[in-house]
């Protein structure tokens, strides 16, 4: 049995800073920018910074969500353009890899393969794009960025991680990878 | 807790039982972390056993092939690797380091170890 040390109250205002606010995002609003506290640090002493994240508010032709999508949403499909915010790192991930490697290039394939398997992320002029389909509430989370920040961080580090050898995995990676390149979103 | 700040967090923390839930879900559940008050006036922020039943199932035998890279992320994120609990953790002092900063800093480090996955069974 694990021994258990007292469990302390936190304040109010700590655990708001903890859930890094629940970030408010108004669909009447083009464009904003929110940041959240992050460790891109090389070292960890180097201070943590905050990461900005710009959202977009966009409207999606329905054609563009495929049928499993489409399931998935249920009623909204009824409608002839999908709500849909488009979040971007603006490019920090890259920056930060930048920062602790030098040149990036070696690590591109590594990087596609990590946009795979983290979901719905593509790679737009060095920026990590995701796209949020069902927003119901005007407010986004954690959760609904959680595909999306395992991108940056493990990105932003990959200098520390093993390369990939895995053969299955690759050759399905190079399948997306090739249907990504034709669709021109790498 | 009273209800306002339930409220605010009923989507990220698990508030009755003393846990923070900050994402990066494995099998639909969220990575639980432990927040403890040492004696020393230490805060130990730990991964708790979903991230071992993770890191048990997904490494098996072979954690320990690994190691030389959960060295580098403790390193980069000012986490340590408990064996004995199978907890990845952080100690810090109020003064020194916000909660805020170090759910962060534990969070990419459980980010990362859960990525080395990715290159066995990918």
């Amino acid at each position: 049995m694990e021994e258990r040390r007292e469990i302390k109250a936190i304040s109010d205002k700590k655990l708001r800073e903890i859930i890094w606010e629940k970030i408010t995002v108004s669909k009447d609003v083009e464009e904003q920018v929110l940041t959240m506290p992050w460790h891109f640090g090389k070292e960890s002493d180097e201070k943590s910074e905050p990461l900005k994240i710009t959202v977009k508010h966009v409207k999606l032709p329905r054609k563009s969500v495929g049928p499993e999508r489409q399931r998935s949403l249920g009623s909204v499909v009824d409608t002839q353009q999908y709500e849909s915010f488009e979040i971007s790192d603006g490019g920090r991930a890259f920056i930060e890899l930048e920062r602790k490697v030098g040149d990036i290039t070696p690590y591109l394939p590594r990087i596609k393969r990590i946009l795979y398997k983290t979901g719905m992320n593509e790679l737009r002029g060095g920026r990590i794009i995701t796209k949020t389909y069902d927003l119901y509430s005007p407010w986004i989370t954690l959760h609904h960025l959680d595909g999306f920040v395992t991108a940056i961080t493990i990105i932003a580090n990959l200098d520390i991680l093993p390369p990939f050898t895995n053969s299955k995995w690759s050759s399905e990676a190079r399948d997306i990878e090739e249907k990504q390149l034709l669709e021109g979103n790498l | 807790m009273n209800s306002e700040i339930e409220s605010v967090l009923h989507e990220i923390y698990d508030v009755r039982s003393g846990f923070i839930i900050p994402g990066t879900f494995w099998d639909g559940d969220g990575c639980k972390i432990l927040f403890e008050q040492e004696e020393d006036k230490n805060i130990r922020l730990s991964s708790c056993e979903n991230f071992e039943a993770f890191t048990e199932q997904v490494f098996i035998d072979n954690f320990e092939d690994y190691t030389e890279y959960v060295s580098k992320i403790n390193k980069r994120f000012g986490t340590a690797w408990d064996s004995k609990r199978r907890q990845i953790y952080i100690r810090f002092r109020r003064n020194d380091m916000s909660i805020a900063e170090a759910v962060t800093r534990l969070h990419g480090a459980m980010m990362l170890i859960a990525a080395l996955d990715w290159y066995l069974y990918a």
